[in-house]
């Protein structure tokens, strides 16, 4: 009963424009410029339909109700005219260039993809869309995480469904608010199409091929879309959500997430040596193989037959262990198996390989530990000791380097000094050094200098900061290879540098009262 | 427009001939394989496309049971996509064409005054392949991992490198499609150009036999361009070809410009015999001469002409450049001039009639209505920058239902019902007629006509399951859909009650009926216009 009243409501909410919002019977507004302009064309169009549909029909049921022959009316004979054909040939011509004229402006604004402020890789492949963002190393997979029992109810199960039911991934795509934001839309395998329906853009992923769109969001939230082109099986479990944060939100998931991939590194590096039980290796990998592999592979190994091969007693998992982690790795070129190397870490592949080659009757009995799969990737990870090692030869050879370049420096100093500053006082340099460092710094060296070690090194009397200034500033502006320590040259400007360098070699105790002026900086050209 | 001088004497002419060439026929199953008689293939057509509308319509069925409400509850994803493609193959190659090529064959001879078509062996092959194209087809559904899955669409590289077994099947079955179709158009050409009745010029032709003629021109040209894309699949999935394969040098989005340029005039192949259908019911059921004959013929030409340079409006999304999509979201938009011309047209000659309201004239009002609504819905689409929005959606699925469901069928159910007392010798059931109308006419907008919101609301089209938001609209699609598909029932059955009885029909079985098909007797005998009528 309540629900046939909520019908009736839906009908009724028809003629009121307010409630088409709400019920979601009409388009998005959006939160775009440009997704407003589109719903603008959208109502525009449907206004001129309507009021033509009115015209054209109202005739039709006129001449229905009036010119039926049960009221015993004699047919006219009349059966042209030039004049009114052309009449209604004109009329919407008229109509269609009043269309296409705000039609054609949008579709300019759209495809301007100039001048953007950050730029995001988003790749499709079945069934996922990839991020990485352009600025830095970030990038990850985002996938579906509604539970599969919520979706499969074909034995009759019932599980009750969550709020966004096939809406919902492990890691969402973050921007920042207000900027200009160009994403480069490719794919690893088929036609995807990412859709973000309230940032009206909608552009196919072709692979081999990479479509450009842009968005500028108006407004923080969350945005969910999905994949609009046929790609295969899953084409219905690939969601996109968006989650658009506040300029200062946004600097620090970036630095929190450069963390994070930092760790993981450590961690990865850390596993390649790690011995894992048959248990841990069992319990891990059912849950990779349950995330990852079941869509395609099914949950009891069965597979679907021919396009998803069975792993259950596949000579495949239970024979040459080497094939069986290569295919994993890498997958297999021209069909739809993807390599999960980049998707998956060395404990998880370890497990995930050991799983298959045990689970439904395989019982091998063989592990695989993180090490076999460590050394069959196309981009191993040195032991974790090895690589502490390798990064401090690394910093030895580097701060060498640049008291050889001292020399240059100096003279490279006079030709460069016109195009700098006076040089600024200790107060200013440290005052503004430190709102730099707040800024920029000290998500991972921390506000008190003394860092997240080992990752993240303390600079509070560290020989970095205290010594050579040339490898302080060498260090910032350009960074250091292989580790979570950017360059910064691009983000901050000579005169920023400058400040947050002598901030640096001054606060927390390191006192070495020494000045950086912005053409010390300058000066040292790549 | 054509005035008929035929007489009674004529008719009664052919009669006494037809009755002289019975024996001629043969009978059993013999009569229907070797038949060169334009009625019995026009007959064969006919009954070969309702019995793949019920089969395409029983797989739809299967779609919208999956999609009663969210979950994955009948079928899993992988035959869910086998669904959607198979149904989507069948309704336009197996039931719209077909159907339409059904009533070329029984009518065009008919009212061009000729005595048969003008190639009866080509005609009797065109028809006897399809049933094979069609087995092959549905019995790739029953192989090793079923039939194919990449959407009637079959975009490169799905179709193809990441394709299932069944491309090859799929490629021979459209191969053998594509040359029945072929022959189909060449013959109702020659038979248009060389056996119209002496003093029935070009500009005397019924409208219905322009557009059958225009459309047969469409498809002699994009036939072709269709089999050369199915063939480009079929080598790039078997014989390492790299047509639409980047990394091989080809380009996928080049799939898609070649299959749009076959698809595009194909909807207009699909649409254009309907103009000429209700421009025959109408006048006939408003007592009144159709309005604007010439100014119909020349917007239907414009239609086709058009139907070229719009391919790309299906691809917007793809990456083209901006003046790409400003070219065709402006050809597009054209396509509007003409088609409302059209409609135009029809309300003229509606005004001042008298009309009365029999099964095809409410087929027919409902297909200028409905299709109208599927143009306005066209118009929108065809708006580049909000096509963003709509395309891949439920709107499309709305739109183009609207056009083929509401447009296409209904028409054939309207030339159906018009006919039928012509075919049968028998009047069909009235009552049985408007309640398949009535069923038919509430179901399918409850069927169709929320899709539109599904789409608006941000439904991606090919899903299985769905968010929670889609689920109430869902379920009233669902049982529109059940009930659309059970109406149809009503129609199989008014059609074999009408053959097995019914009041005999006049030769001239509507007061307003118009026409050189009109002056031979009902049943129309199986061979007519032996000698041919005088036209003014």
């Amino acid at each position: 009963m309540k629900r046939r009243n909520l019908s009736w409501l839906m009908l009724g909410s028809l003629f009121s424009s307010a409630a088409w919002a709400d019920m979601q019977l009409n388009m998005t507004k959006g939160v775009t410029d440009i997704s407003q302009e589109v719903f603008g064309l959208h109502m525009l169009v449907m206004w001129i339909c309507t009021v033509i549909g009115i015209v054209v029909f109202g005739a039709m049921f006129w001449s229905m109700i009036f010119h039926r022959k049960s009221k015993g009316v004699k047919p006219a004979t009349f059966h042209e005219s030039t004049k009114v054909e052309i009449l209604w040939t004109a009329i919407p011509i008229l109509i269609l260039i009043g269309m296409a004229w705000p039609a054609t402006k949008t579709l300019i604004a759209m495809e301007n993809n100039d001048n953007s402020d950050i730029t995001i890789q988003v790749t499709g492949s079945q069934w996922k869309w990839h991020y990485k963002y352009f600025d830095s190393d970030i990038e990850f997979y985002s996938v579906l995480t509604t539970p599969r029992d919520q979706f499969d109810n074909r034995d009759g199960s019932y599980v009750t469904k969550g709020e966004n039911y096939l809406l919902e991934v492990d890691k969402h795509l973050v921007i920042p608010v207000n900027k200009k934001v160009r994403f480069l839309i490719t794919s690893d395998d088929v036609i995807h199409s990412w859709w973000v329906p309230d940032f009206a853009v909608k552009q196919d992923a072709n692979p081999g091929f990479i479509n450009e769109a842009w968005t500028k969001v108006n407004e923080p939230g969350i945005y969910r879309g999905q994949c609009a082109e046929l790609c295969g099986k899953d084409h219905g479990y690939m969601p996109v959500v968006v989650e658009v944060k506040s300029e200062q939100d946004y600097a620090l998931w970036i630095d929190e997430q450069k963390m994070a991939l930092e760790q993981a590194k450590l961690a990865e590096q850390e596993s390649v040596g790690a011995t894992m039980s048959m248990e841990e290796l069992m319990t891990l990998g059912s849950e990779t193989y349950t995330a990852y592999c079941a869509a395609c592979h099914q949950p009891n190994g069965m597979g679907l037959p021919p396009a998803f091969p069975a792993l259950k007693g596949s000579p495949m998992v239970t024979q040459d262990k080497a094939a069986h982690i290569d295919i994993v790795l890498n997958g297999k070129a021209g069909t739809s198996m993807a390599g999960f190397g980049k998707q998956l870490n060395l404990k998880q592949l370890a497990a995930v390989i050991t799983y298959e080659r045990n689970a439904w009757g395989n019982d091998t009995g063989e592990m695989v530990q993180p090490a076999d799969v460590n050394a069959l990737s196309p981009a191993p990870q040195s032991a974790a000791v090895n690589a502490k090692d390798a990064s401090d030869a690394a910093a030895t050879e580097q701060a060498t380097n640049d008291k050889i370049e001292t020399v240059a420096l100096v003279q490279e100093k006079s030709e460069s000094a016109a195009s700098v500053s006076e040089p600024a006082t200790m107060e200013q340099l440290m005052s503004e050094g430190e709102q730099v460092y707040i800024a920029k710094c000290a998500a991972c060296h921390q506000a008190n200098g003394a860092g997240l070690p080992p990752a993240f090194p303390a600079l509070k009397g560290s020989a970095m900061v205290t010594e050579d200034i040339p490898a302080h500033i060498e260090m910032v502006k350009n960074g250091k290879p292989g580790t979570a320590m950017l360059g910064f040259k691009d983000q901050l400007n000579a005169r920023e540098m400058a400040a947050v360098i002598t901030y640096e070699r001054n606060a927390w105790g390191n006192d070495t009262g020494e000045l950086v002026q912005a053409s010390d900086i300058d000066a040292k050209k790549e | 427009m054509t005035t008929v001088t035929d007489t009674m004497e004529h008719v009664d002419g052919h009669h006494d001939h037809h009755d002289h060439h019975a024996d001629h026929k043969m009978t059993g199953i013999k009569r229907w394989l070797l038949t060169t008689n334009h009625k019995d293939i026009g007959t064969l057509y006919l009954w070969f496309s309702f019995i793949m509308l019920l089969t395409g319509g029983a797989m739809a069925m299967v779609i919208r049971a999956e999609l009663f409400q969210p979950g994955l509850q009948i079928v899993e994803p992988d035959f869910f996509n086998q669904m959607t493609t198979v149904h989507g193959l069948i309704m336009v190659f197996g039931a719209i064409m077909p159907a339409f090529t059904g009533l070329a064959n029984w009518m065009i001879p008919m009212m061009i005054g000729a005595p048969d078509m003008a190639l009866p062996r080509l005609n009797n092959w065109s028809f006897w392949i399809l049933p094979f194209a069609f087995g092959i087809l549905l019995a790739s559904l029953f192989m090793e991992g079923g039939g194919p899955n990449f959407g009637w669409t079959f975009y490169a590289p799905l179709s193809t490198t990441y394709s299932n077994g069944s491309t090859a099947f799929f490629v021979f079955a459209v191969h053998i499609m594509g040359i029945s179709s072929i022959m189909g158009a060449i013959n109702i050409i020659v038979t248009i150009m060389n056996m119209r009745a002496p003093g029935m010029t070009y500009m005397k032709m019924p409208l219905f036999v322009w557009t059958f003629f225009i459309t047969a021109y469409l498809l002699i040209a994009v036939m072709p361009v269709l089999a050369g894309t199915v063939t480009m699949v079929l080598t790039d999935t078997y014989f390492g070809t790299s047509f639409f394969d980047a990394a091989g040098g080809g380009d996928p989005v080049l799939f898609q410009h070649i299959f749009w340029f076959f698809g595009h005039p194909e909807v207009y192949i699909m649409i254009l015999p309907a103009f000429g259908i209700v421009s025959t019911t109408i006048p006939a059921f408003c007592r009144k001469p159709l309005f604007g004959y010439s100014s119909m013929v020349y917007a239907t030409a414009s239609i086709a002409f058009l139907s070229f340079i719009v391919w790309a409006h299906h691809m917007f999304t793809t990456g083209m450049p901006l003046a790409g999509e400003l070219f065709f979201m402006y050809c597009t938009m054209l396509i509007a001039v003409p088609t409302g011309v059209k409609v135009f047209n029809w309300v003229a000659t509606m005004w001042r009639g008298a009309i009365s309201f029999e099964t095809p004239m409410l087929f027919s009002i409902a297909f200028v209505i409905l299709f109208t609504i599927g143009g306005f819905s066209g118009l929108m689409l065809a708006m580049t920058p909000v096509d963003f929005q709509y395309h891949d959606t439920y709107f499309v699925v709305a739109h183009f239902h609207y056009v083929l469901v509401t447009g296409s069928l209904f028409s054939i159910f309207a030339a159906v019902y018009y006919w039928l007392p012509k075919w049968t010798g028998h009047m069909y059931d009235e009552k049985l007629g408007k309640l398949h109308f009535w069923c038919s006419m509430i179901s399918v907008n409850v069927l169709f006509f929320p899709m539109h919101f599904l789409g608006l609301a941000g439904m991606p089209r090919r899903i299985p399951d769905y968010a929670l938001q889609f689920a109430d609209f869902n379920k009233w699609v669902s049982i529109g859909g059940f009930a659309f598909g059970l109406s149809q029932l009503i129609f199989l059955a008014l059609v074999i009650k009408c053959i097995r009885a019914g009041k005999q029909a006049e030769a001239k079985s509507w007061e307003g009926a118009e026409g050189l098909e009109w002056t031979v007797a009902s049943p129309a005998p199986y061979h007519t216009f032996a000698t041919p009528p005088k036209v003014d």
